[in-house]
């Protein structure tokens, strides 16, 4: 077995690159082994090479087990450190303090899945099919969105529109994300707008339709998980993307490899993952999760636990004013002087002041706070703030977005559990 | 055959069990198939095993030991398992029922699989005498002390072990995890609606009132509103 591209990586991360060839080295046996001796001789050996190191008495070890080492199923391959909430779907964030990069990097990406992703994601293969209201439907693959069209990189903030549903009472249904379903890498890919253009909008088109190749959990054949889309004045924002590179390598698997879309400041459902399809439309999409009560939220201010007529409900579109303390973290001891630091972002809007208050919201200080690198990206903040004396404290971090909004002090209650843009607070035990 | 086979010892490796294959033999040899019908408990949301049992969201899954795969006349494979092919070997149904998606890729059964090789081998017991002709491998009294142990603690995964964990986890876990159960804090009135959606939106077969009555008081006993077993409480 060739030890090159992946002696030092793990077997599942080996595994999730290349199935096929890892089954290959790993099981098929050398000529005169049994097919039973999986493990044993060459097998083994190999594992070592997996492992990062050699294994000095696998002569020894019995036919048939398995590393000890490779014996948990790790379902977040290629993930570091986040929070599992579901394993079937895949659903997971990201602690706080582990979003203090400027720029997310994959692994720290948050995962939201509403069915099973494909199984073949081979980018070589990939097709993606343009079609309804156009003049000129496409059928493109990955190399003809990069020679068709303008290669653009933006960083592009994508949050979860349930982020924040677990502080709901009472409890809204649904993932109980925290703070951290959301996230700002780099993504590389070609403008929707561009692509939309070029096959030709008809009049008459209002809306896009989103396809991806994930399956529902049902098993039923044809049944779509997902498919949302958006306004055709969305779609045709110059930072909508059809995205094939995340932070300059492949998509993750878990956030669409190998095709997706990127709508950023949008609740993230709308940036269909294993992009298939985008189809243009004479009405709303009425895809699975647009109607009823799915990513909508009631058209009026309701009291928490009121039952609303699903008829009330309208569909999300920009995600709310919001900032996230990424330094330091929660419930940490801190000294007389600290640097805190973090993010803030507001939907089709940029922000224009990030403050904090360390005296439970009597009073506020400015932050020093970044424009987008882009737009759609979030913005970096930062100040070193001062305590007076040791003892417990809350540092609390709120944005003002370009249209004088402002971060909440309580949650704008709804049935689904969407839209909770409530002040960060952050723990500090100062010495 | 041989992908097959590679695929069932990375199932093994996968389940973190000892090679599986090697030793079906045996293991069929001592399983038993009434504990069989229990484990099949988990299938039944989406089969039926008897003679001439109805299609649900799977096949029916009389006579399957030894049928071909991928083949009942009124059922719509996926391509996956088409492609498949062959037939259903004590082997194969081993492997399959470790890990279904991983054995057939981009095939439609998602349900997660049965890690313990005793629930597979009892349950293919079981399904092995559903069929006209059950094919012989062995006593079916279990010959060997050694499979018979203590009784193995049913597992509930993140579930709290209370009257009603078991109708609960068998019909809520074929398609998603547990997991997402125990993030929940709802009043037994919106169980009920959650129940309703997920029949008429999410594919789930009807669950008989009798059954359905159990389920939502453990739901609503121990997943309600003041949420007394949130995981991350």
């Amino acid at each position: 077995m060739p030890k090159d591209s992946h002696e030092n990586k793990g077997l599942y991360a080996y595994f999730a690159e290349n199935p096929d060839e890892a089954r290959r080295q790993f099981f098929e046996p050398a000529p005169g082994l049994s097919r039973r001796g999986f493990f044993a001789g060459a097998g083994l050996a190999a594992a070592g090479g997996l492992l990062g190191m050699t294994i000095p008495f696998y002569a020894n070890m019995p036919r048939g087990l398995v590393p000890a080492a490779f014996a948990s199923e790790d379902v977040l391959v290629g993930k570091d450190g986040l929070t599992l909430l579901n394993d079937r779907p895949i659903n997971a964030e990201t602690p706080a303090h582990l979003l203090d990069d400027a720029i997310t990097p994959t692994a720290r990406h948050f995962i939201r899945n509403n069915g099973l992703p494909p199984e073949d994601a081979d980018a070589a293969g990939w097709t993606l099919t343009v079609d309804g209201l156009v003049e000129t439907a496409m059928e493109l693959t990955i190399a003809d969105l990069k020679a068709g069209f303008e290669v653009v990189t933006m960083a592009l903030t994508i949050e979860c529109g349930g982020n924040g549903r677990a502080f709901f009472d009472p409890p809204a249904r649904g993932n109980q994300w925290t703070v951290g379903a959301v996230g700002c890498s780099e993504w590389t890919g070609v403008r929707l707008a561009d692509v939309l253009k070029k096959a030709g909008v008809k009049p008459g088109a209002v809306y896009t339709a989103h396809y991806g190749a994930d399956t529902h959990l049902s098993g039923k054949e044809g049944k779509l998980p997902i498919s949302r889309g958006v306004p055709l004045a969305k779609a045709m924002t110059g930072n909508v993307l059809i995205a094939f590179a995340m932070n300059g390598g492949p998509l993750h698997r878990q956030n669409g490899a190998p095709l997706r879309l990127v709508v950023p400041g949008w609740p993230g459902s709308c940036s269909q993952k294993w992009l298939k399809r985008i189809q243009l439309r004479d009405i709303v999409h009425d895809g699975p999760k647009m109607t009823g009560k799915s990513y909508r939220v009631p058209a009026y201010p309701v009291a928490p636990g009121d039952k609303v007529p699903t008829e009330d409900f309208e569909i999300i579109e920009r995600m709310p004013v919001k900032s996230l303390v990424t330094a330091p973290a929660n419930g940490g001891a801190a000294g007389r002087e600290v640097e805190v630091r973090g993010h803030a972002w507001s939907g089709d809007r940029t922000v224009s002041a990030v403050d904090l208050s360390i005296d439970f919201g009597k009073s506020w200080m400015a932050a020093e706070l970044d424009g987008p690198v882009n737009p759609g990206a979030w913005q970096n903040w930062r100040r070193t703030v001062a305590f007076p004396e040791a003892g417990y404290y809350e540092v609390w971090a709120r944005a003002t977005d370009s249209a004088g909004e402002m971060q909440p002090f309580a949650i704008d209650w709804n049935p689904k559990g969407y839209l909770n843009n409530t002040m960060h607070r952050v723990a500090l035990r100062v010495a | 055959m041989r992908t097959v086979m590679a695929a069932a010892l990375l199932l093994a490796c996968a389940a973190a069990a000892p090679a599986g294959a090697a030793d079906l033999e045996a293991r069929l040899a001592a399983a038993d198939p009434v504990r069989g019908k229990k484990v099949f408990r988990k299938c039944a949301a989406c089969h039926t095993a008897e003679k001439g049992g109805r299609k649900k969201i799977g096949p029916n899954l009389w006579g399957i030991v030894g049928a071909r795969a991928g083949a009942r006349a009124g059922f719509r494979y996926s391509k996956a398992m088409k492609a498949f092919g062959g037939s259903w070997t004590f082997e194969r149904l081993d492997a399959y029922l470790t890990r279904p998606r991983a054995v057939v890729k981009g095939g439609s059964m998602s349900f997660a699989g049965l890690k313990r090789e005793r629930d597979r081998a009892d349950v293919i017991a079981f399904l092995n005498e559903r069929g006209d002709g059950p094919a012989a491998f062995g006593p079916v009294t279990p010959a060997a002390p050694a499979v018979s142990g203590p009784a193995e603690p049913e597992d509930f995964g993140q579930m709290v072990s209370a009257p009603g964990a078991s109708e609960t986890f068998d019909a809520c876990t074929p398609c998603h995890s547990e997991r997402i159960v125990v993030q929940q804090g709802l009043t037994r009135e919106q169980w009920d609606e959650l129940m309703v959606w997920m029949v008429e939106e999410q594919e789930m077969e009807p669950i008989e009132e009798g059954a359905l009555a159990v389920i939502l008081d453990y739901l609503a006993e121990h997943y309600g509103p003041d949420r007394p077993n949130f995981p991350r409480r």
